[in-house]
């Protein structure tokens, strides 16, 4: 196993987190740090104790909380379990993962957000400063236009064809297969520099059509769930094993801002006819007509 | 749309009422995709529609939003983008207006419009490029 100079900054109940890990540990690599993240959001109280006791005492407090777990009924992780028929490694998402099997040093935080002081000192301390972002929301200048950090993401689409909400449902609907993007976070929306792009195959589902006719939002949640991380994390797979596990070679090249499209986030009227799409029938009666 | 009201005028301004009377056929519509699209992205960032925007695209300094029978018709418009034009982001668009993410103004309730985007929806396809 070899041992990758990066902190990966992973949102506990993140699906991605645990699917960049696993692939990682399938193909001979483990992060040198992962740093588990509870996001609590808002939190009234933290706030308060901030203006009183101060800054570093309210953040003392603040790690007793845990976020919430992502609830589902047997019908969504059956479903999350069915999505990833063809995925390369099927991931069990409903049970609790053991993030010090994956890494060389575990440390756990809780954090309000990207934006909490408590959580910029301590990836501000990290002997590695390459980062890999799994969740928790936008990451603030501060931390961006930080010369001494690094923050890596892989989007759900390539850039700059594909940026912003909705990435998977959009590169399905316009360039008929989904795809994924590694950069260097910058402080727009998926403008970063690109390390490296790659589109999959269009996946089919078993017996979608009738889940979303069911339930649509349930389908599209466990779509989301436990396939849009698969594609992700076989990509940063690649883009590990292209600088051979050496993340300080990488490099980006500049995405022009003015060329691609942003996409907002896509009405259920138009995910549902998506994934209706890549229903086994519908694929297979695509496959004939073409 | 016979009963909207006179578009008001717009001085230095972009006035948003003068545009979208003025695009009549499809012709004059997809000319002016770029602007239709600058418009829609206005009303999903911010959810509403204003009457006058800068020449830099920011809302005027009066706040004035437009008239509803205007929204109505951008939607209509973004309709006839998407039927004729496979503009899957003018669909959406469409069908979050008519779903009541725009706060301002009210669109008016308009079923066949629904109906019209129900109908595009289905007739939509993955891409095969």
């Amino acid at each position: 196993m070899r041992s990758l100079s990066l902190t990966v900054v992973a949102a506990r109940h993140c699906p991605t987190s645990r699917t960049y890990l696993t692939y990682l540990k399938e193909a001979g690599f483990r992060p040198s740090k992962v740093l588990l993240v509870d996001f609590v959001g808002s939190v009234p109280r933290y706030a308060s104790l901030r203006r009183i006791f101060g800054e570093r005492l309210a953040w003392l407090w603040l790690q007793r909380l845990r976020s919430p777990t992502v609830t589902g009924d047997e019908e969504f992780w059956a479903l999350c379990h069915r999505v990833q028929a063809n995925v390369p490694r099927p991931i069990d998402y409903s049970s609790e993962f053991d993030f010090s099997a994956y890494c060389g040093e575990l440390e756990r935080v809780t954090a309000a957000d990207y934006n909490d002081a408590g959580l910029h000192r301590t990836l501000r301390r990290q002997s590695s400063k390459i980062f890999l972002y799994t969740d928790g929301g936008r990451v603030p200048p501060a931390l961006l236009s930080d010369p001494s950090l690094r923050f890596l993401h892989i989007h759900p689409g390539v850039v700059p064809w594909v940026r912003g909400s909705d990435g998977l449902f959009w590169s399905l609907l316009m360039r008929g297969r989904p795809g994924a993007s590694c950069f260097f976070m910058n402080q727009g929306i998926d403008t970063g520099d690109v390390i490296m792009t790659r589109e999959f195959d269009r996946p089919i589902f078993d017996r979608i059509r009738s889940e979303v006719e069911r339930d649509a939002a349930t389908a599209y949640r466990a779509v989301l769930h436990a396939f849009d991380p698969h594609l992700r994390a076989q990509l940063f797979v690649d883009v590990v094993k292209h600088v051979d596990g050496d993340l300080r070679r990488l490099t980006g090249r500049r995405q022009e801002p003015t060329e691609g499209i942003s996409y907002y986030w896509m009405h259920p009227a138009m995910w549902r006819r998506v994934l209706v799409q890549l229903d086994t029938v519908s694929s297979q009666s695509c496959t004939k007509a073409s | 749309m016979s009963d909207l009201p006179a578009p008001r005028a717009a001085g230095e301004f972009f006035s948003v009422e003068c545009f979208l009377a003025e695009q009549r056929e499809l012709d004059a519509i997809v000319r002016h995709r770029v602007t239709f699209d600058r418009l829609r992205r206005k009303v999903e960032l911010t959810r509403r529609l204003f009457a006058f925007y800068d020449l830099d695209w920011r809302r005027s300094a009066d706040e004035i939003v437009a008239a509803p029978q205007y929204a109505t018709l951008l939607c209509a418009q973004l309709l006839t983008l998407a039927e004729a034009h496979c503009e899957w982001t003018s669909l959406n668009a469409a069908f979050k207006m008519l779903d009541g993410i725009l706060l301002a103004p009210q669109i008016v309730s308009m079923p066949s419009l629904r109906a019209w985007a129900e109908r595009l929806a289905e007739g939509m396809t993955l891409s095969h490029a």
